[in-house]
């Protein structure tokens, strides 16, 4: 593979955009920094095209750290994340150009889309796992930033706190992942690691133990149970943030992280079996949440939380490639999703209780198409992106074992019936609020569009058999790991109708159920812990946080009483020190006797020795 | 030769005393001071003898002389008295420590103890009233029991080995106690614990610049005796009573200073300190150098501290006179300051390299013992003199300009009005410009008592 | 051209303190000569072993030299110590002598990095406190006394003891003199090896500074001036883990490898301790002052692993955390300066009035999360690395911090700067926009290529390394 200086400028390009952004931009007027911003990351994503065309490229500068290169790579599977990251990205930056309209920190809000763009970048192009963790965090940074955009709320600074917390916990995972891995082959590069594991006969016990911890750093930035929590919290940010960061690519980071070091997981199948639960489990859990919010953005979140648990089923049974596809159609439909989300918004001034909607088919005709397609394709209408990546990660999950298939199944009925709930009460039935909605400018319609496009069309890439499959093979020739098995065609296409049938049903029910005022009393009720996320939050309060902070106030006391008892020894010392002194008590005779004392000591230490 | 000249003109200026102004008795009591010193420089390093060699000038005597008689030339520049007799007591002391300093016989050295002790019985009841009169009586009797004692020792050493001669070496009982009585007798002199009783006391009563003088001369020529008189050969003799001492002096020494609350009497227990880590070098056969530069940093150190201290007051210096005097004398200040950081033995200055230097030797006897003890204690030290230090940058006085701290202002009307005589000036400013300057190049200083 | 640059601050403090008048110019140009004299001494520098070595008799019949030398380790915290010395000058509205005093100070920690001889290096690490105390005693704040004894006695109870160290490692070894090479050559065995380097160990926790004995660092912060001066002096002045580095470990390898898990364990008590006490912190000179406990506890871990990677971390975070935590101390100031007092929740939302300032802060706030691209980064990384070689449990306990530490910095730069603006405050004047810009550069730098500085501490990395028999 050729070396390109090629690859580091496409991280400068946006990274000079934040520079310059940040350091300039309140001399700029408007749109001003929002066309600057979306032009660096076009190139970005011209110079990711034209390097995937040449067939990839490297680029390293050795011994960055000691022992440790900083090392770039772009290959098939960091190339298509280039494509998403910065095509995607580009999409809602011109969007953004349109949302942020006269907000008073515009040129603020595009440093801060640039840095992150730049951030997740180093994160994908990394060929070593400590650059690669520059662009984990700096992604994580980059979030902090946008989810707390608007810091005069205190909700919102307290939201990218959080968000950043939780956060580091994955990240203390990611870097004893790193410490152990080094530990055990003394190398950090991602490709030489690759070699030497491929290479090796006998494989270190400690594998394992890596992998364990490099999935805690994915679980982290991918709001995977148990540290989901921060995610929804994350819809504090502008729309088009938790379209472009909480949807389309960070918290698909942990994906990458996982098909990037899939040479590390094929080797560990209890930590895969692992990855696959805890995917599922999240996904189960995104779900049901995703019934009882009346944020039309939360709704999106905990969705985004399911779409992930999806991916992480798929990567744990060991279809690296499938979730890395899934990736892709999510990043299109769930942008979509989110970007008409905004558009709503954007249209009722800031409103964003789904009670107060309705009837949106009628005022915004062109959002209401795009949230139909996302909708659908989320749902995972048949012959739509979604309804492709949706039944590739099934089938391969059946494969791997009944009952993982089953719990996916139900998934794929619940993913189906509340977007249509969020569809439903958005655009259909009788606009319930105040405002008077208008349709966006075309700034914001275009990117949607073009989204919506690929919402439809994107899942053509990855077709079943016998049609050809385009991604499959291009990935494996990055990561070099096929899918484990491949069904017969038979099985294949029994799978499929039966997802086709579930999803169709849940779209049906969804949209039939949802248009009723009505519901039964356990729905009411289960709405209600729903809404609450099923008390995570709470629990964290009270089982994690409040000790933990309780226990800090305590520790500071703690440390005082400390640094008072060093001082009660020296107090101690210096009582000593009066009573001594005491001692002398100006008395000529006990002076005399005192002496003489001693000179009788002396004789008799004479005498004595 | 430095005893004639010594005791010429004290007896010179004895009687024209009755015929000049006190003011040029001063002046000439100086100027033999300074041409001691001088001829102290010129022969350096020549060794001399007189009388059958009761009397020895050696490098030993010629580095505790030149110690002794700083000490003494800087009491006559701080001292301000208008009688004749003052700086003339001066010079008597001078005297006698010269040849304390400068004899290896037990019987002339306890000439020469009385001949330097005496003055300094009347020197301090100098300021006439209560307090003087105790610290002067009470250091009267209590010296006039320990030179009983060094009599008596004497006495037990002559009948041992049938010598004056210090250092002779012996066996037995009688010897031992005699050596033991000597060391004790001396350790009075120097103040080390159990003989110390009357230091506090008597610094403390003294007019300051008495005080000054007994911290520091006398203790140059009582080492000087002690060097001689714990020769090595006897070491299994008053070792262990000597690191009793050392133990014992570090330690009362220091605790005993934390509860003070008046300038001087804190000093005094500091100088009962410095005693015991001076003598840690003692242990050394090459320890004589480490002694007599440490006693000169010493003198450097505690003498700046009693030299500003007695420009407050000859009399108690309770601690509240220290306050802000950074702020309202910064020359008395800065001394002060750099005095009591030399005295807690803080590099670059020059009490570091003294107490280096007493330890290294201690180290180099095999006392890892003594020299934990002593660093422990000199730890304990350093909160006094810390103490001192947070006085004298405590505190603005009012019209200051800095932070209000009205809580604890100063009461300006009762403080003492300062005001610093040129003499008394310059001698504080040359001590601080040494105290920093040898503390940056302490080879300088040094060379001077391992020379010859 | 090492003892002009050793000594020029020692004299342009002595003329400050004669007259103050000359002030802020004065400072400026020693500190700025110091800084190019450093950085030209770094360009120079051959790139192994010690180099301008020069050494002289300082007390000759004791065998102590006034013997200097540099190399990548001593090099690197000098660049260090002199940039931030001269960006405190330049930021610092204060009085004449109060620079003079830092001056001196800096005269003292350089010479603590570059002295080879042993008693010279105690005299420089000694010496330090007295313009360090002095500071504190004249522009202190309330309770500045109580915090002076306590800072006082903890250096002092540490450092004396020391001294018996010093003089039992010549003379047990039977070295003819204290300099580095010759203790080097005269190794020191037996019974007493463990007792001797607990001597240095207890001087140089004190001054790392470890749990238990950290204990003085948060009177001494939260007592000093409120422009961040002394503090930044003061966090300068956390040389410990150099001087474990430079003499206690290679002196007595044998004494270290007997007291290494009690110190492991310390070290990775006091990053967590200190980071979650930090959370609790009311102001930000406490907060910062654990901040910093809990950092110098992490690089601790990284020195005590005995690795090359964790050494060199160590290193490096020393260096770097000098240069942001005194950054922070100096912004706290600025801060504090604007608002009035230093407590956490006297304001909020100043980030809309002062932009540029809440940006300097986030960078220094995010330097000291230990952000990857940031100065903080590269040498906590490194440490992680070696450590978990050495403790993989200690490692994660210690590292626990790095979660603590984006919680109680974020925690305190959100109330300052996010939420309800509760006052206005005047943003970055030209003076303190090209301080900022320093310090932003000087973070990005250390972060984004800490090769510049990682190949300099590598050579005696790799030395310390065999002495301690390590032999990979």
């Amino acid at each position: 593979m050729p070396e390109s200086i090629l690859l580091p400028l496409t991280i400068t390009l946006p990274a000079l955009g934040f520079a310059l952004l940040g350091l300039f931009g309140k001399q700029l007027k408007e749109p001003l920094p929002g066309v600057i911003a979306s032009g660096l990351v076009l190139g970005s994503f011209l110079l990711g095209v034209l390097m995937l065309l040449q067939g990839g490229a490297r680029w390293q500068v050795e011994n960055w750290l000691p022992g440790i290169p900083f090392s770039l790579l772009l290959d098939n599977l960091s190339g298509l994340m280039v494509m998403i990251v910065a095509g995607v990205g580009f999409l809602i930056h011109v969007y953004a150009i349109g949302y942020m309209h006269k907000d008073a920190g515009y040129s603020r809000f595009f440093a801060y889309f640039n840095l992150f763009i730049a951030m997740m970048l180093t994160l994908v192009l990394a060929d070593s796992y400590p650059v690669m963790f520059i662009g984990w965090e700096g992604v994580g940074l980059a979030s902090y930033l946008l989810i707390g955009f608007w810091y005069h709320d205190r909700v919102n600074a307290d939201s990218a706190r959080k968000a950043f917390i939780v956060n580091r916990i994955g990240d203390l995972g990611f870097l004893l992942g790193m410490a152990v891995l080094w530990a055990v082959f003394g190398s950090l590069s991602v490709s030489g690691l690759k070699q030497q594991i491929e290479a090796s006969q006998a494989l270190s016990s400690l594998l394992p133990l890596a992998g364990l911890l490099l999935f805690l750093g994915a679980i982290g930035k991918s709001a995977q149970v148990p540290l989901m929590v921060w995610l929804p919290d994350a819809m504090a940010g502008p729309t088009p943030v938790s379209a472009l960061i909480h949807a389309a690519t960070m918290v698909t980071a942990g994906v990458y992280l996982l098909a990037r070091s899939g040479f590390i997981y094929v080797n560990t199948p209890d930590v895969s079996l692992l990855i696959a639960l805890v995917g599922l489990a999240t996904a189960v859990y995104g779900a049901l949440s995703a019934f009882g919010q009346w944020d039309i953005k939360r709704i999106v979140a905990y969705s985004t939380v399911s779409q992930l648990g999806y991916m992480f089923l798929a990567a744990g049974v060991g279809a690296y490639g499938v979730a890395i596809f899934h990736v892709l159609t999510h990043a299109f439909f769930k942008a979509l999703l989110f970007l008409s989300s905004g558009s709503v918004i954007h249209a009722l001034g800031g409103e964003q209780d789904i009670r107060r909607m309705g009837g949106m088919k009628k005022h915004l005709p062109q959002t209401h198409i795009h949230g139909l397609v996302g909708a659908l394709a989320l749902g995972g209408l048949p012959l739509l992106s979604g309804f492709w990546s949706k039944d590739a990660i099934l089938t391969a999950s059946f494969e791997y074992g009944f009952p993982l298939y089953l719990g996916a199944l139900a998934v794929a009925l619940l993913t189906a019936l509340y977007s249509m709930r969020w569809y439903v009460s958005v655009f259909l039935g009788q606009y319930r609020g105040q405002a008077h909605p208008h349709e966006s400018p075309p700034v914001m319609l275009w990117p949607n569009h073009l989204l919506a496009l690929g919402a439809l069309l994107i899942g053509f890439v990855g077709l079943p058999q016998p049609f050809p499959n385009l991604i499959q093979p291009f990935l494996a020739k990055a990561t070099g790991l096929e899918a484990p098995h491949q069904p017969n065609m038979g099985l294949e296409w029994t799978l499929i109708v039966v997802s086709a049938v579930v999803a169709a049903a849940g779209l049906y029910l969804g949209w039939q159920i949802f248009q009723r005022t009505t519901f039964p009393r356990w729905f009411i009720r289960f709405q209600h812990a729903s809404l609450r996320s099923f008390y995570a939050d709470e629990l964290y309060n009270s089982l994690l946080v409040n000790p933990l902070k309780s226990m800090a106030s305590l520790l500071f006391g703690a440390d005082g009483g400390l640094l008072a008892g060093y001082q009660g020894v020296a107090r101690m010392v210096g009582s000593l020190g009066a009573s001594l002194a005491r001692l002398e008590t100006g008395y000529l005779r006990l002076y005399v006797a005192g002496l003489l004392l001693a000179a009788a000591l002396m004789i008799l230490l004479g005498v004595f020795r | 030769m430095m005893l004639y000249l010594l005791g010429g003109m004290a007896t010179v200026l004895t009687l024209l005393g009755f015929l000049v102004p006190a003011r040029v008795s001063r002046m000439l009591s100086l100027a033999t001071l300074v041409a001691g010193i001088a001829y102290l420089a010129r022969t350096w390093g020549e060794p001399a003898s007189l009388f059958g060699g009761l009397y020895r000038v050696d490098s030993l005597a010629q580095g505790f002389t030149l110690v002794a008689l700083l000490g003494v030339l800087w009491f006559l520049l701080a001292a301000r008295s208008d009688k004749f007799e003052f700086p003339l007591f001066g010079l008597y002391a001078a005297l006698g420590m010269h040849v304390m300093a400068s004899s290896n016989n037990l019987v002339v050295m306890l000439l020469g103890l009385e001949v330097f002790s005496l003055p300094l019985y009347l020197l301090a009841t100098w300021r006439r009233d209560e307090a003087g009169f105790e610290a002067g009586l009470k250091y009267f009797l209590l010296g006039a029991l320990s030179s009983a004692v060094f009599i008596y020792g004497i006495a037990l050493h002559f009948g041992a080995t049938g010598s004056f001669e210090a250092g002779t070496q012996g066996q037995g009982i009688l010897f031992a106690s005699g050596l033991l009585l000597v060391m004790a007798a001396l350790a009075f002199k120097v103040a080390m614990v159990p003989f110390h009783w009357w230091a506090p006391d008597v610094y403390q009563g003294s007019p300051t610049s008495v005080s000054l003088l007994m911290a520091t001369a006398v203790k140059a020529a009582a080492f000087a005796a002690l060097l001689r008189v714990l020769a090595q050969e006897n070491m299994d003799v008053w070792g262990l009573a000597l690191m009793l001492l050392v133990a014992l002096t570090v330690l009362i020494g220091n605790l005993g200073a934390l509860a003070q609350n008046e300038a001087k009497r804190l000093l005094a227990y500091s100088s009962i300190a410095h005693a015991g880590y001076t003598a840690l070098a003692l242990f050394s056969p090459t320890g004589a150098p480490a002694v007599g530069f440490y006693l000169l940093t010493y003198l450097l150190g505690t003498g700046l501290a009693f030299a500003v201290l007695q420009q407050i007051s000859e009399r108690d210096v309770p601690y509240a006179a220290l306050r802000g005097l950074i702020y309202r004398k910064p020359l008395l200040g800065v001394a002060l300051g750099l005095a009591l950081f030399s005295l807690a033995g803080l590099p670059p200055l020059v009490g570091f390299w003294g107490k280096y230097l007493v330890f290294l030797e201690a180290a180099k006897a095999g006392q890892y013992g003594l020299v934990v003890l002593a660093l422990l204690t000199s730890a304990v030290a350093a909160y006094y003199y810390l103490k001192l230090f947070s006085l004298v940058v405590m505190q603005k006085p009012a019209g200051a300009p800095g932070q209000d701290l009205a809580a604890t202002s100063l009461d300006e009307a009762r403080l003492p009005r300062l005001s610093t005589s040129s003499s008394a000036r310059f001698a504080i400013v040359v001590a601080t410009i040494l105290l920093v300057i040898l503390g940056l190049v302490p080879g300088w200083a040094f060379r001077v008592f391992i020379a010859g | 051209m090492i003892h002009l640059a050793l000594f020029l601050p020692l004299v342009a403090g002595v003329v400050l303190m004669l007259a103050p008048g000359l002030g802020r110019a004065l400072a400026l140009v020693a500190s700025g000569a110091t800084f190019v004299l450093s950085l030209a001494l770094l360009v120079r520098y051959p790139g192994e072993g010690l180099a301008y070595n020069f050494q002289t008799p300082l007390l000759e019949p004791a065998g102590v030299y006034y013997a200097v030398g540099l190399d990548g380790a001593s090099l690197f915290l000098w660049l260090a110590v002199s940039l931030v010395v001269l960006l405190a000058v330049w930021l610092c509205r204060v009085p004449g002598r109060f620079l003079a005093l830092a001056l001196m100070m800096e005269t003292g920690l350089l010479g603590i990095f570059a002295a080879t001889d042993l008693v010279l290096f105690y005299v420089f690490f000694e010496a330090t406190l007295i313009p360090s105390l002095v500071m504190l005693g004249l522009f202190g704040g309330k309770e500045r006394m109580k915090a002076l004894y306590t800072f006082a006695l903890f250096t002092l109870a540490g450092s004396l003891p020391m001294l018996a160290s010093v003089l039992a490692v010549r003379y047990l070894g039977g070295s003819p003199s204290f300099l580095l090479s010759d203790l080097l050559a005269h190794p020191l065995e037996g019974s007493a090896v463990g007792l001797v380097f607990l001597g240095f160990a207890l001087a140089f926790t004190v001054k790392t500074p470890l749990f238990p004995l950290h204990a003085w660092l948060p009177s001494f912060h939260a007592e000093n001036h409120s422009s961040g001066l002394a503090d930044a002096m003061g966090t300068l002045y956390k040389v410990g883990v150099f001087a474990f580095f430079r003499w206690a470990m290679p002196l007595l390898p044998q004494g270290f490898a007997e007291l290494q898990g009690l110190l492991l364990l310390l070290a990775a008590f006091t990053a967590l301790y200190g980071a979650w006490v930090a959370f609790a912190a009311k102001d930000w000179k406490r907060l910062l002052a654990y901040g910093g406990v809990s950092h110098m506890g992490l690089a601790a871990l990284g020195l005590f692993s005995g690795t090359q990677e964790g050494m060199v971390g160590a290193l490096f975070l020393l260096a770097a955390s000098m240069v942001y935590t005194s950054g922070l101390f100096l912004f706290a100031g600025m801060v504090g300066e604007r608002t009035g007092g230093l407590e956490l929740n006297r304001v909020g939302g100043l980030a809309k009035s002062a932009p540029a300032l809440s940006v300097l802060g986030l960078f220094l706030v995010m330097a000291m999360v230990g952000l990857p691209g940031l100065s903080g980064f590269p040498g906590e990384f490194l440490a992680l690395l070696g450590a978990y070689k050495a403790s993989p449990w200690l490692t994660l306990l210690g590292f626990s911090a790095v979660i603590a530490a984006a919680a109680y910095a974020l925690t305190a730069y959100q109330s300052v700067f996010h939420q309800h603006e509760t006052r206005a405050a005047r943003d970055l004047e030209a003076r303190e926009q090209v301080f900022a810009a320093s310090m932003v550069a000087s973070m990005l730098l250390l972060g984004l290529y800490p090769r510049l500085f990682t190949e300099l501490l590598e050579p005696a990395a790799k030395q310390l390394v065999l002495l301690l028999g390590g032999g990979s």
